[in-house]
């Protein structure tokens, strides 16, 4: 392979090296945000169907009332979700880890990735529905009924439910890298447990708590069918929207304009959330 | 030998009976040991043999099954690692990654909530200290070997320690690296005061660094004491082998010495019973095989290997059943006394009495 290769050859090397991701990446990425994209700027002719005239009309109303809200309500669902996700999932990331059956355990926690994703949610309207489990056991001690089934709640915890492990993953990879030596020297330092905790450990897990926030909140932000489900027409998120403007409504132009906002909202606040984990972050705050 | 100041030896550190067990095997098997303040003790032995434990035991991460430390007269058994008047640096630095040279060396002093125009000045200090000053904004990962490791000790020493705790902190390093980071240290203990003890497998380390050393196998203390006392009375077999080498020689008693496979030898000190002699290949003296004056304790052997190491010549003999090792200075052969011998020469050894160590299997 040294000797001199003639542009033809360097060529055919290029191709065959690069090629294959590069038209993955054309086919399947680059050219359909940019048709996404390109539609968005369109009009829905008479029949349905992407038409002229071209502008910024779908973009402006996105500032209209019913579609603010529902911004706001999917920033709130995937905002609660993350949260929620790293409260509970943190530590049972550490759980996890440190304990010895935890290749059992990690099973058990991707268990439910088994049985369809409608079929869960569908659970969660058994488990929440008037007549449901939740309700019949508040019932038992003379408790309810509480509407739970539809509501934001309940759409927030079958999104938690769902994205939990997408959050427990990452963090328990980091978890299982930790350098615990960097504990023992922050008490050799006179560092009390929760300071060496926070100054030793909790940073050495930011590269999991990175991914599982990012991994759990753009899906979160973008779901519609457990909206759809446990929101019974009371909880509008984008997603929602996204799906009406290509099915019921059919209005593709508008539902690339939803799209296109949403990913541009996902990415930019990925981008200051890096900036954010990237400098020093959390630490000086203590 | 170092000049020691202040005659009396005050005790800084002290355990009495201390055991320690991790499920199967005994780390610890009733350890009593006395380090005094401002001294330079080591604690040498091969791994497993429970030194790094006891660090780890006076640091506070672990706590003995059984017996008593002491630091500065005050029991240790409730008091944790973050409240002892103790530092360590690890063997691997364990410098916090996501942290400067600063913040590192600054960390135990914001623990302690120093106002930070203190905390500046004491980091300024330490880091001068270790000659880091300049290196202040970077982070460990860009870093060498030796320059973690002087953070590492910065970060420690900042904090005014009664006792530094180091595990095997120049193992990492390259030979020469180790050399000069030896000395170091060896300054920057006597210029500190600071009592440092120090856990090491290479017994040249712990000659040439310490003040004391304590020798330790399976969990136990071997022995304790100078290094020349170490190293020229070793207590046992074990002490003796560990550190530098030893021909041994199975002895019994006769009324002019000692009878052993290479004949009667004389020794300084009559052989209570039958027992070990030990003897170090460099005090052995090698002569031509009509070249040696008549005395006691001359042995005729053949030389069988040679080995060139530089400084010297090993030689390996054989002397009948017995197979001896002999160092000889490579000096300068117009010297009168210094000889030199080919494979498969005679010679004679000359074993002094003085040197002849009765050791305890």
């Amino acid at each position: 392979m040294n000797e001199a290769a003639t542009p033809l050859q360097r060529l055919f090397r290029i191709l065959v090296t690069v090629g294959p991701g590069a038209l993955w990446l054309f086919l399947f990425v680059l050219l359909p945000t940019f048709l996404v994209l390109l539609a968005s700027f369109m009009s829905r002719g008479p029949y349905g169907e992407l038409s002229g005239p071209l502008g910024f009309h779908n973009y402006l109303r996105l500032l209209e009332a019913p579609y603010l809200k529902a911004f706001a309500q999917s920033l709130l669902l995937g905002a609660l979700t993350t949260l929620l996700a790293a409260l509970l999932g943190y530590p049972l990331a550490f759980y996890l880890a440190g304990h010895p059956r935890r290749d059992l355990l990690l099973l058990l926690l991707l268990l439910p990735f088994f049985t369809n994703f409608l079929i869960r949610v569908y659970a969660w309207l058994v488990l929440l529905q008037r007549e449901g489990l939740v309700n019949a056991f508040l019932q038992a001690f003379g408790l309810g009924p509480l509407s739970l089934y539809p509501s934001f709640l309940a759409v927030l915890l079958a999104s938690l439910y769902t994205f939990l492990p997408f959050f427990v993953l990452p963090v328990y990879a980091s978890v299982e890298r930790i350098d615990w030596q960097l504990l023992e020297a922050a008490y050799d330092l006179g560092a009390r447990p929760f300071r060496a905790f926070l100054h030793a450990v909790f940073p050495q897990t930011y590269p999991g708590l990175f991914a599982g926030s990012v991994l759990v909140f753009i899906p979160a932000m973008g779901t519609f069918v457990v909206a759809d489900l446990l929101g019974a027409g009371r909880v509008v998120l984008i997603g929602n929207l996204i799906q009406q403007q290509f099915g019921l409504t059919r209005d593709w132009a508008f539902g690339a304009a939803l799209s296109v906002f949403l990913m541009g909202f996902v990415l930019l606040s990925l981008y200051f959330y890096a900036r954010l984990q990237g400098e020093r972050g959390l630490e000086d705050l203590v | 030998m170092r000049p020691k100041l202040g005659a009396v030896a005050e005790v800084l550190v002290r355990l009495q009976g201390v055991q320690k067990r991790y499920e199967t095997t005994v780390a610890l098997d009733g350890v009593d040991l006395e380090v005094h303040r401002g001294e330079f003790f080591s604690l040498l032995g091969p791994s497993g043999c429970g030194k790094t434990t006891l660090l780890r035991l006076l640091a506070g991460f672990e706590t003995p099954d059984a017996g008593r430390i002491e630091i500065g007269g005050r029991d240790m058994a409730r008091v944790p690692p973050y409240e002892r008047p103790v530092n360590t640096v690890f063997q691997n630095y364990a410098l916090f990654p996501h942290m400067t040279v600063e913040a590192n060396v600054a960390f135990g002093l914001r623990m302690k909530g120093l106002p930070s125009e203190v905390i500046r000045k004491k980091v300024a200090w330490a880091l001068e200290l270790v000659d880091l000053l300049g290196l202040e904004k970077r982070y460990p990962r860009e870093l060498s070997g030796g320059q973690k490791q002087r953070v590492a000790l910065a970060r420690a020493l900042v904090l005014e320690p009664q006792v530094l705790l180091l595990d095997e902190p120049l193992s990492a390093l390259d030979a020469r690296l180790r050399q000069d980071l030896r000395v170091e240290l060896m300054q920057l203990q006597r210029r500190l005061g600071t009592t440092f003890i120090f856990v090491t497998h290479d017994q040249e380390e712990a000659l040439v660094m310490s003040d004391r050393i304590a020798v330790m196998r399976a969990g136990r203390i071997e022995q304790v004491g100078l290094p020349d006392e170490v190293y020229e009375r070793p207590k046992n077999r074990f002490v003796a082998a560990f550190l530098g080498r030893s021909n041994f020689l199975p002895a019994r008693p006769h009324p002019l010495g000692a009878e052993t496979p290479l004949g009667l030898l004389r020794l300084k000190e009559p052989l209570g019973e039958a027992g070990l002699l030990a003897i170090r290949p460099e005090k052995i003296r090698l002569y031509k095989k009509d070249g040696a004056p008549a005395r006691d304790n001359l042995v005729r052997a053949v030389v069988e290997e040679i080995v060139y190491t530089g400084a010297e010549n090993q030689y390996y003999l054989r002397a009948g059943e017995v197979r001896l090792l002999a160092y000889t200075l490579n000096q300068d052969l117009q010297e009168p006394g210094a000889e030199e011998f080919g494979y498969g020469e005679e010679v004679l050894c000359y074993l002094p009495p003085e040197n002849l160590v009765v050791v305890h299997e």
